[in-house]
C-alpha cells in the first residue's frame, strides 16, 4: 500500500476506535475495544498503538485498571457541566426550572447572560 | 433568426426530462456528474438566452439596423427577460450567502468540538441529544471531518457505526458538496433546474458516490 493509503487507513481506525469509545459510554481498555469492533483483521497491538497516539494528542483520558488502562473520550468541564444542566432542565418543567435557575445567579452571571442573549439575538437572522 | 434566441432557452427542457431519464439507467456516480454538468450548461444557456432577449428587445429602439437578427424580439419581452435576470441574480445571491453561513457554522461547530486539529471525526456530546451525522469539507484551510452526535453513535453497534463513517467519508472523497452547490447555482439561475437538483440529491444521498 503507498505512504498516503497507510496514512488513511490509519485515520480511518481511529475514528472507528473513537467512535466506540463514544457508543459505550464507560472507560474501555484494548482489548475491550478489540472485541467490540469484532474485525477480525484487527491485531490487539493496533488497537492499542491506536489508543496510545489518541491519548497523547489529548483526544482520549485513561486510568488504571488492574494491569492494563482504560480509555475514555476527553471531553472538556464547559461541555460536562453543559451536558449535566441539559439533562436536569429534562427532568422538570423547563419553564420553573430556569426561573429557579435565574434566582441563583449574582449579578455579574445575569448581565454575562444578558450580553450572550444579545448577541445571539444580533447574530441569529444573519447566520441563518 | 427567431429560434436563435430562444432556442437555448427552449433546449432546457427537453434536456430536464431527457436527462432525468438517461440518469435512471447510469451508475449514480456518473449520473451525478453528468446530471450536474448538463444543470450548469442550462443555467448558462438560460442566462445567455435573457441577455439575448434583453438586448433584442430594446436595441430595436436604440441602434437600429446593426443588430438586425434580434429585432423581432418584441420589447415586452426584453422587459420581462430582464426581470428574469434580475430575479435570477437576487436568487444567486441569497443562496451564496446561506451556503457561506451554512458552511461557516458547521466548520465553527466541528473546531470548538475538535480535542485535536489532526482529528477526522468529531462528536457532539454533552448537551446534544438529537441524533444526526454530517461531512465538513475542510476546504484549503482545514482537513476534512465527520460530525457525529454521540445521541447517534450510542444507538449503533459496531458494523453500522463503521457503515456510518464510510458513508460520509464518501461524500468528501466524490465531492459531493461542490456538485450540490453546482447543481443549486443551476437551480437558483433556472427554478426549472429544481428537479434537477433534487435528483442529484438523491443519487449522492441514498445511493452513494
Amino acid at each position: 500500500m503507498s505512504g498516503r493509503g497507510v496514512a488513511r487507513r490509519w485515520g480511518e481506525l481511529e475514528s472507528e476506535i473513537l467512535a466506540a469509545l463514544w457508543a459505550a459510554e464507560r472507560p474501555m481498555t484494548a482489548s475491550d475495544v478489540l472485541a467490540e469492533l469484532a474485525d477480525p483483521d484487527l491485531a490487539y497491538k493496533t488497537v492499542l498503538t491506536v489508543l496510545l497516539r489518541l491519548h497523547e494528542r489529548g483526544v482520549l483520558t485513561r486510568e488504571r485498571v488492574g494491569r492494563a488502562h482504560a480509555y475514555q473520550p476527553t471531553v472538556d468541564r464547559t461541555e460536562q457541566a453543559l451536558g449535566t444542566l441539559s439533562q436536569a432542565l429534562g427532568r422538570g418543567d423547563r419553564t420553573a426550572v430556569l426561573r429557579r435557575f435565574l434566582d441563583t445567579l449574582d449579578v455579574a452571571d445575569e448581565r454575562a447572560l444578558r450580553a450572550l442573549l444579545d448577541q445571539r439575538d444580533g447574530t441569529g437572522s444573519a447566520g441563518l | 433568426v427567431i429560434i436563435s434566441v430562444y432556442l437555448p432557452l427552449l433546449a432546457t427542457l427537453p434536456m430536464a426530462v431527457i436527462a432525468s431519464r438517461l440518469v435512471r439507467a447510469a451508475a449514480p456516480a456518473v449520473a451525478a456528474r453528468v446530471l450536474t454538468g448538463l444543470a450548469v450548461l442550462a443555467a448558462f444557456a438560460t442566462v445567455g438566452s435573457l441577455l439575448l432577449m434583453v438586448v433584442g428587445g430594446f436595441a430595436r429602439h436604440t441602434q437600429g439596423d446593426r443588430v438586425a437578427p434580434l429585432d423581432s424580439v418584441p420589447a415586452v419581452l426584453g422587459v420581462a427577460a430582464g426581470a428574469g435576470l434580475l430575479a435570477a441574480t437576487v436568487r444567486l445571491a441569497a443562496l451564496l450567502r446561506r451556503e457561506h453561513a451554512s458552511a461557516d457554522r458547521a466548520r465553527r461547530v466541528a473546531l470548538e468540538h475538535v480535542q485535536d486539529p489532526d482529528q477526522e471525526l468529531v462528536v457532539l456530546g454533552g448537551a446534544e441529544q438529537e441524533c444526526q451525522a454530517y461531512a465538513v469539507p475542510g476546504g484549503w484551510r482545514d482537513r476534512d471531518r465527520i460530525v457525529v452526535s454521540a445521541a447517534l453513535l450510542r444507538g449503533l453497534d459496531a458494523a453500522e457505526r463503521r457503515a456510518l463513517l464510510a458513508h460520509e467519508r464518501a461524500h468528501l472523497r466524490f465531492g459531493h458538496h461542490r456538485l450540490a452547490l453546482a447543481a443549486a447555482v443551476a437551480a437558483a439561475v433556472n427554478p426549472l433546474l429544481g428537479r434537477v437538483r433534487d435528483e442529484l440529491d438523491y443519487q449522492t444521498r441514498t445511493l452513494g458516490r
